[in-house]
């Protein structure tokens, strides 16, 4: 159960994180459209808060997969910074690629290097920072024991 | 009594020198607020690359044309004219320019690795060496054109990723970082590198 709270806040945490990265352009905010736009719930009124608090849920949900996926496996961190990133490109492929064309009818003619390279390293650093900060809970946890 | 109270301020005085040149030890706290900083400005570099996308890296032209006029450095132009830009005929458009591309595949590429290595805390202490070196050429050619500081900031923000080992929090960093010093004093490679970490 623990290792599933620490995931949810790790995930919580890394989420709010990313949700930062995509607020700081010159909009502020304008790539927020885009996140919500993989659910076809972008507007022009909402469409950034809506991207953000995406991007802080979703980022709790891969948090509480993590969690889950440790068991009561003693974690490295290798294997915090392995699982993180291979849940980040789960993300992008669900999300960004997957949920992007199905529901938010993004056209694949519009794919190139510069729709790619952006969501899906973004999502990689939403992986890292996930298996990161896990890492460092479990590491503090570990130290207040002792 | 009075060569007591000398050598009781000597002893006070090597005390104080002591503790205030000990070294330096970071909170996790600070630790966290680094790298979370370090990831911005991966960041600021990473989002550089959308405007001058591969294959013909347009949207870079226009800055390298403005360089040109802008440098303070005597010969900077000159140099910038007959090396990447000879041939180019137009200030608006790369055509006819014979060494444009393969400079700014560099620099792009070099961009890149800087932004990767930054969010990603993988050799990060390398990839701020080389954003200093990359912003020191963009304060070479641009600071005139605009706010100095803009550029002379980015020099800094490279320089201080450069000096602290800020991918050992949040980073790939933290694994690399022990293997290569544990290798380190059998293999020079890991020596080298594991001074980037």
């Amino acid at each position: 159960m623990s290792n599933i709270l620490r995931g949810l806040f790790s995930g919580l945490t890394a989420g709010v994180i990313l949700a930062l990265l995509y607020f700081v352009d010159y909009g502020p905010g304008n790539d927020l459209h885009g996140v919500a736009r993989w659910f076809a719930l972008d507007n022009q009124d909402t469409g950034r808060l809506i991207g953000f608090i995406l991007l802080i849920v979703l980022g709790a949900l891969f948090g509480l997969i993590f969690g889950a996926l440790q068991r009561s496996r003693e974690i490295t961190i290798g294997r915090a910074i392995a699982t993180g990133l291979a849940l980040g490109v789960a993300w992008w492929f669900i999300f960004a690629f997957l949920v992007a064309i199905v529901v938010g009818h993004m056209s694949l003619a519009r794919f190139n290097l510069g729709s790619f390279l952006y969501p899906f390293t973004l999502c990689l650093v939403y992986g890292l920072l996930l298996g990161t900060l896990y890492f460092q809970s479990t590491v503090r946890r570990a130290i207040k024991a002792v | 009594m009075g060569a007591s109270s000398t050598k009781d301020q000597h002893a006070t005085a090597a005390l104080e020198g002591r503790a205030s040149a000990a070294p330096v030890t970071l909170g996790e706290r600070s630790l966290l607020a680094l790298a979370i900083f370090r990831i911005f400005v991966g960041y600021l570099w990473f989002q550089q690359l959308f405007w001058k996308l591969p294959p013909d890296f347009a949207g870079l032209y226009h800055f390298v044309i403005r360089e040109t006029h802008f440098a303070f450095i005597p010969g900077y132009s000159y140099l910038l004219q007959h090396t990447f830009l000879a041939g180019c005929t137009s200030p608006n458009s790369p055509a006819g320019c014979t060494f444009y591309t393969p400079m700014a595949a560099m620099i792009w590429t070099a961009e890149f690795l800087v932004s990767i290595g930054l969010m990603f805390g993988l050799f990060s202490r390398l990839a701020g060496l080389l954003s200093t070196l990359l912003a020191l050429q963009l304060y070479i050619g641009l600071s005139t054109s605009e706010w100095y500081w803009t550029y002379g900031m980015l020099v800094l923000l490279g320089f201080a990723l450069a000096t602290v080992p800020t991918g050992r929090r949040l980073g790939v960093d933290q694994w690399l970082a022990p293997r290569l010093q544990a290798a380190a004093s059998h293999n020079r490679l890991a020596r080298w590198l594991s001074w980037f970490v």
